[in-house]
Parts: C-alpha cells; structure tokens; sequence
C-alpha cells in the first residue's frame, strides 16, 4: 500500500530532509538580524497654542507648531484670561523635518497627560478626560514644501486616566507631578499620507461632567508608534519568499495525491486547506499598501492570521483523531465526525471576529475609537473574549485527550511487538518514532513560540540592553516564529505527500475483520492514508 | 596654587551677574551675545536654530533650581566668583547642575521639534530620511547625551582640575540618564500584548536637582586626578569630587531663614536662632473656576506661620 513519505523515507533522508529545514530556519532568525526593531515610539510634546475663536467653525482651520500664540502651562500667569476652549494641544507628526514612508505601515498615538499637584485639590484616582480631537493630513509637493492641511477625522472621545500620588514620601508636593497612566488617542490602519496633525482640545462643561476631575496639566506629550520601514520590508520579503515555496509545495502534493487510485483522505484535505492558509497569510497583498490608501490593512493582517491558527487548530485536532479513530462504526474520514470539536474552535474564532470587528473595524470610519470607553462596549467585548477564551479551553481539553488516546493506544500495540516478527516489528517501530517525532516537532514549535513571546516581552522591558547593542533580538524572534511555522507546515506538506514507492507493507481489511500481518505489496486500501493509521486502528479494533 | 581655572568656563559665565541682566529679545547674535567670551558654545549658539532660547533657559532653570534646593542649606547658591577660580564641593555642585539642566532641556526641546537637527537618536549622525524610514527614531535622551557632551567639550582631554570639572558634569549626565522612566506599552488590538514597546520619559527636573543636591552632601575630596580615574571604574552612583575645602559659610548665615529646628541647628552654625509667628496668606479652599479647567480659583486665608531666623 502507497504509505506518506514519512513512514518510507530511509532515516538518512530524513535527515537530510530536517537539516535542510533547520537551516531554512536558521536563516529566518538570522534576517531578523538585518531588521530593525518591528515598532517604534517618538514622544512628541504638543505645542499649547491659542485659539481666539473657539466657537468658529474648526473644520478646516488648523493650529500648527508655528502658531500666532502659544503659551506654557507651567507658568500659571501666562494663562490668564484663557478658558479651556481656547486652548489648543498642537502635535504636528513626526519630528524632525522627517516625513512618513508608506512602508511604516500603521500609526498608533498615546497620550500622556502630566499633571502636577496643587495645594488644596487631590484628584480622584480615575479621572475621566474628554478629548475633543482632529486629525488632519498633508503632503509632500515636488518642489519640497507641502500641500495645505486638509480635514482628517474629528471626534469626541472619553478616556479613563489612573493617577496616584504618593503623598508620604514626597516632602515639597506643590508641582509636584502625579504618575497618571497613559491613554490611547487613535489608530490609524495606514499612512498613506507624509504629514499628520493633531489638534487636541479639552473641553470644559460642568454640567456634562466635561474634564471636570482634571488637576492642573502641564505637558501634553503624544507618543506615536509607527511600524518600522525596515521590518516592514524584511517582514515583506520573508512573505515573498514562502509564498510561491508553498504554492509549488502544494501543487506537487495535490498532484502526488491525484496520481494514486483513490479518493484524498481527510488528512490530505486537511494538509491542503493548512497549506493555503499559510499561503494565503504569506500572499504579500501589502505591497498593495504602498501603493493604495488601505486603511484594513490591519483587519485584513488580523483575518488573515485567524484564518491560518483556526486551521492549525483544526489540523492537529483532525490528527489526532485520525491516528485514533474516535468513530468505531466504520465510517472513516468524515469531517462530520468531528463537528462537536470543531465548533469550539468555530466558535472562538468567531467571538475574535466580532470583538475585531467592532474595534478594528469601527476604527476605519473613526480612529479615535475605543471600545472600552463606554460600559455596554466593555461588557460585550469582555463577553466575547470569556466565550472565546472558554472554546479556546474546552479546546484544548479535546485535543489534549485524544492525544493522551493517541499515545495509549500507541503503547497498548506496543506491549505485543516483540510478538512480531523482526521486519515488521522493526517497521512498525520505525512508524511509531516518526509519529512522535512529529508530535515532537509540534511540541517544540508551540512551546518555542510561547517562550519568543515570552522572551520578546522581557526584552523589551529590560533596560540595559539598548545602550551599546543595536541588536533587536524582538524582530529575530518575530521572524524566526514566523518562519518556523512556515518550516513546519512545509514539512507536513511533504512528509504527509502519498509515496509512490512500493513499500513492502502490511494490509488492512476495510471492515476491520481480521488483520493479516503479510506483506503482500499489492493489495491497496484506498481509504487509508498512512500505514500508521491503519496501525492505529488496527490497535483500536483490538 | 596648583588648581587655578584659567579659562573661562561656560559655568562661570552662566552664573555670573553679567548674564542675568542680559537681553533676552533681538536676533540669534544678540541672543547668543552672553557667550560672546565662550569660542565654542557661541558658535553653538548661533549656529544651531532654536539653540540660543534653549540656553536662556538652562541658565533660567539652572539658577531657580539651585536657589530652590539651597533655600535651607548654609551655602545660599551664591556663586561668588572665587568659585570657578579653583574646584570647591559648590564648584563640583553647580557644574553637573548645568551640565543636567542643558541635557534635560535638550531633551525636551527634541521631543517639541523646537530644537533644530535633533536628528534620529538611535542613528547618531545621520540625518537622511531612509534612516527614519528605516528604523525610527530613537529616544531623544540618547541624542541630548551624545549632544551635551559635544556642548561642554567633555570628551576633550584637558588639565588636571578640568577633568575633575569634567567628572562632575559627568555626574549631572548621569544623573539625568538614572532618572529616565522606562515606560511600556502594549501594542496590538485593544493593547493587546502581540508587541510591546517601550521608550524613556524624563522625570522632572526637581527631581534630578534633589539628588544632585545630596550628592553635593556626598562630595569626595580628591588629591588629583588619579584618582578621577579610578573612580570612573564604578560607574554607578558617581560621586561628586572636589580639590579645595570650602570656605566657611557660617559668618554669614545670620538673619537668614531656616525651615525647622534640626535645620536651624546646622544652617545658624549654633548660634541660635529667633522664632516669631507671623500671620501669612495662604491659598486655600480651592475650587474650579467654572469656566476654565487649567486654573483652579482660591481663596487667601490668614494662617500663622512659625518663621525661624538665624541670629
């Protein structure tokens, strides 16, 4: 019978088969060496300007850097005779003379409010801020100067500050600044244009509860976070680079699966539909952003990705089970079969969907959005989240018991090899270890991935590092995950291809009658997709 | 005697008398004319847009907060001149408060974009956009370091109370670089964790001037420069050094205000000292003005006040 290439690839081909896919992989950390970090954060401290008509209509008049008056907080003198509405925070992006490139992908401000302590007045330890902002967006002429600002995005968005003040150990506490965490102001799926503002002005009314818990600010600082041109661009290769591999991979599998008398086995559906997931994931559709104004970008890139996990998730579970044959009534390689198991994962991914969709995706009409501001907003993301973090769980209890049938099963047959006759026993060992190997690989891969992250975000936090070493051991990680999964899926893709070598094996009745141990090359079981599963539920039936 | 400052320091020039009355208004020569005895920082100044405003500030900040930190202390932030002649503890003080009040400044005036050519910190010298496009920027304290030291010429190797005068600012630099917060944000959808950045943010610069002020307590008198030497080694919590004893402050401490009985006993040198109580004004029952939110309206309240003076 035709078995997959793993059971009848000689151990020096495997061999060489793993080195080469662990040098594919080593190069995938090795490129990360070349990028920079994957994001960036420039702090920029806004400009207070003065507005003189605050009630005219703000459409399309905007207050830069070099505004007519601009006045420092810090100085209480220099804001008399000044209301809140005339007050206008000018953050004009990015620094520098520089100007936005396309390849920086997305932008993400958080804004930071430093008040300072004032005798007589303790702030509430949230404060509610209102923030009225407006983006707006220009762009480079070709004789170097810039097209005038044009109207962006405006809205009126609340936001909750934690601030604490620890009153005992500071001895001189007036002006004294609180330690108020930061707020997140907009996001923005893609620059598409070189020059953003940001005009910002807090709104005072007491009787709509407007800033009324505000103490008295200083600085306004708006820190912006861009992706990276670099990583941009080594992120976009590295897709670039698999996606035809794994389109030319798949092709040549689904050929291999054509050319034998049968029907594809589930497993071999399975292995397609993971492969063109990872396809589609790979497929570099963001050059297109370089080019056009993709605001769902982002969505897209977060689809995508759960598109790809929700198959992955499925594979091992489809794995598992076809290893194990969870169905005794001799109906083989239905997917129906595994409906109840499938539908966590179904149902998680859809709960991600419309948590996505109701942040990310009402982001594209208001980038100041955030659904956590209001109580109804918070509650229904916070139920989605539980809902897909319970399917994620009862997921994961699944896929953890058929393994632990799996590997049962694998140690009952066990028990009675050394019953067999030495060829076969030496065969069906062989089976058994590529079975674990693989099992392996998918250990590893998860439990490296969990560690990358880990690992990514301890970098991130340690602070000595940055001083000498330009090194950005984040984006080594981020590829070198990225790529591994690619590696992985490449190596399902081939290993699980049907042989076409004639290997001398044993033959399985289709009814599960009894199992002749012959080694009659001739007779083919259509349905059966790797000696191993006949194996297994040869172990099964027994 | 061996210590004696020739040169003209920036220092000196900043803390005399002749700067304070100059004219802040007018053209970037005229700006910059205080340091018109100061060949490289004039050049600085009148080259670099937005640099001129910027060290009218440190010298603002740098004075006010020397003042404020030694309100109780028997030296008053007096800067006679004797004090730049040759390197007294106070000497050692007022450089690393200069040297961090610029580098704080810098530091600001990059993340405003007041500060012309502040460049990308991460990539040093270069200024082409395909770096920004690149890699970012990096944070402005990195450059305002890189930017101080080219300032205060502090990596020019001189004579020996220079290097000591050059330590001590070292000191004020490091002391900036410690009080960098590291803050962090997660960045993904709704925050969530997918990537994490992080940044610096400068705490403010009361704090770098309280800590400078105990280091100036925590001074180390040195022989010469040797031992300069020996101690950048260990290069956490520098300390400040200095050549001469200071003089003695004590005669002239009588009349002065000190803040409470423990301080009264060091600042009057045992002399003693007069309480009286007087009726001041104090803000109190503050409330919002209903209109404006940055302004807080209070009222004057008599309170009394214990007021200690020296005798």
């Amino acid at each position: 019978m035709p078995g997959t290439i793993l059971e009848n690839l000689s151990g020096r081909k495997l061999s060489v088969l793993v080195i080469i896919l662990l040098a594919c992989q080593l190069t995938c950390f090795l490129v990360g060496l070349i990028a920079p970090s994957p994001a960036k954060s420039q702090p920029i401290l806004s400009t207070v300007c003065v507005d003189n008509h605050p009630d005219a209509d703000k459409t399309n008049r905007w207050f830069t850097r070099q505004c007519e008056r601009t006045v420092d907080l810090s100085h209480e003198k220099a804001t008399v005779g000044l209301d809140a509405k005339n007050l206008v925070f000018v953050v004009q992006m990015p620094l520098y003379n520089a100007d936005f490139s396309r390849w920086q992908q997305n932008l993400v401000g958080i804004l930071q409010v430093d008040m300072v302590y004032q005798k007589g007045r303790k702030l509430d330890p949230v404060v509610e801020l209102t923030l009225d902002s407006r983006l707006a967006f220009s762009d480079k002429t070709p004789d170097g100067g810039s097209t005038p600002w044009q109207y962006f995005a405006h809205a009126e968005e609340k936001r909750y500050m934690d601030c604490s003040f620890d009153e005992n150990s500071i001895a001189e506490k007036e002006g004294y600044p609180y330690n108020c965490t930061m707020v997140p102001l907009f996001e923005l799926g893609s620059i598409y244009h070189d020059y953003y503002l940001l005009n910002l002005r807090l709104p005072y009314n007491y009787t709509l509860k407007k800033n009324v818990g505000l103490g008295k600010i200083e600085d306004i600082y708006l820190h912006m976070i861009h992706m990276n041109g670099g990583f941009t661009r080594v992120w976009i290769a590295l897709k670039t680079f698999f996606f035809p591999i794994i389109v030319g991979i798949m092709i040549w599998f689904w050929r291999r699966v054509h050319m034998l008398n049968r029907t594809p086995a589930l497993l071999e559906y399975m292995v397609m539909a993971l492969g063109g997931t990872l396809a589609f994931l790979n497929l570099p559709i963001d050059y297109l952003s370089l080019i056009f104004d993709m605001p769902y970008m982002l969505l897209l890139s977060d689809i995508r990705q759960g598109i790809f996990y929700a198959m992955l998730l499925s594979f091992w579970l489809v794995f598992a089970g076809e290893h194990m044959l969870i169905h005794d009534n001799g109906e083989k390689n239905n997917i129906k079969q595994y409906w109840k198991h499938l539908s966590t994962i179904v149902v998680g991914c859809l709960c991600l969907l419309i948590f996505d969709l109701s942040e990310r995706g009402i982001q594209l009409i208001n980038p100041f959005f955030s659904i956590w501001v209001t109580p109804v907003g918070t509650n229904l993301a916070l139920s989605f989240i539980i809902l897909a973090g319970i399917s994620a769980s009862m997921y994961f209890i699944f896929l953890c018991y058929m393994i632990w049938r799996v590997f049962k099963n694998i140690s009952i047959k066990r028990a009675i090899l050394p019953s067999m006759s030495q060829a076969r026993r030496l065969h069906y060992e062989g089976i058994i270890y590529r079975f674990n190997f693989l099992m392996l690989a998918t250990v590893i891969c998860a439990a490296f991935t969990i560690i990358s992250f880990i690992l990514s975000q301890v970098a991130e936090g340690q602070n000595k590092w940055d001083e000498n070493m330009d090194l950005e051991l984040s984006s080594v990680l981020h590829t070198g995950v990225y790529g591994m999964w690619n590696v992985y899926i490449c190596a399902m893709l081939m290993l699980y291809a049907p042989s076409h070598k004639q290997w001398p094996s044993d033959t399985v009745c289709d009814d599960g009658e009894e199992v002749e141990f012959s080694r009659l090359p001739t007779e083919a079981t259509p349905n059966e997709i790797s000696s191993l599963t006949s194996f297994a539920t040869k172990a099964s039936i027994e | 005697m061996r210590t004696i400052l020739r040169k003209k320091s920036f220092v000196a020039v900043l803390f005399s008398n002749r700067s304070a009355t100059h004219n802040e208004t007018g053209s970037v020569k005229n700006q910059c004319r205080w340091l018109k005895g100061l060949k490289h920082q004039n050049r600085l100044c009148v080259k670099r847009k937005g640099l001129a405003q910027l060290l009218q500030e440190t010298r603002k900040l740098t004075i006010e907060s020397c003042k404020y930190q030694f309100q109780y202390e028997q030296w008053p932030c007096s800067a006679v001149k004797k004090f730049f002649k040759k390197v007294y503890r106070e000497t050692a003080f007022m450089y690393s408060l200069v040297t961090s009040a610029f580098m704080y400044l810098v530091a600001r005036g990059c993340a405003e974009g007041k500060l012309a050519n502040c460049k990308c910190a991460s990539h040093g010298k270069s200024e082409n956009a395909s770096k920004w496009q690149w890699g970012g920027c990096g944070d402005n304290t990195k450059f305002a370091k890189t930017f101080t030291n080219k300032f205060f010429q502090l990596k020019r190797k001189g004579d020996k109370p220079r290097n000591i005068l050059k330590y001590n600012s070292d000191v004020g630099i490091q002391v900036v670089v410690e009080n960098e917060e590291r803050k962090c944000k997660c960045h993904g959808l709704s925050g969530a964790c997918t990537m994490k950045i992080c940044w610096k943010r400068l705490r403010p610069f009361e704090v770098i001037a309280r800590e400078l002020r105990n280091r100036y307590h925590n001074a180390i008198q040195v022989e010469s420069d040797n031992n300069v030497h020996f101690l950048e080694k260990e290069d956490t919590n520098q300390k400040l050094v200095y050549l001469e004893n200071s003089p003695n402050f004590c005669p002239f401490t009588a009349g002065r205000r000190c803040k409470n009985t423990d301080n009264c006993a060091t600042l009057c040198c045992g002399r003693g000292f007069s309480s009286s109580i007087h009726t001041v004004k104090e803000t109190c029952k503050c409330r919002w003005r209903n209109e404006s939110l940055y302004q807080v309206t209070c009222q004057q309240c008599d309170k009394d006040e214990t007021v200690y003076t020296c005798q």
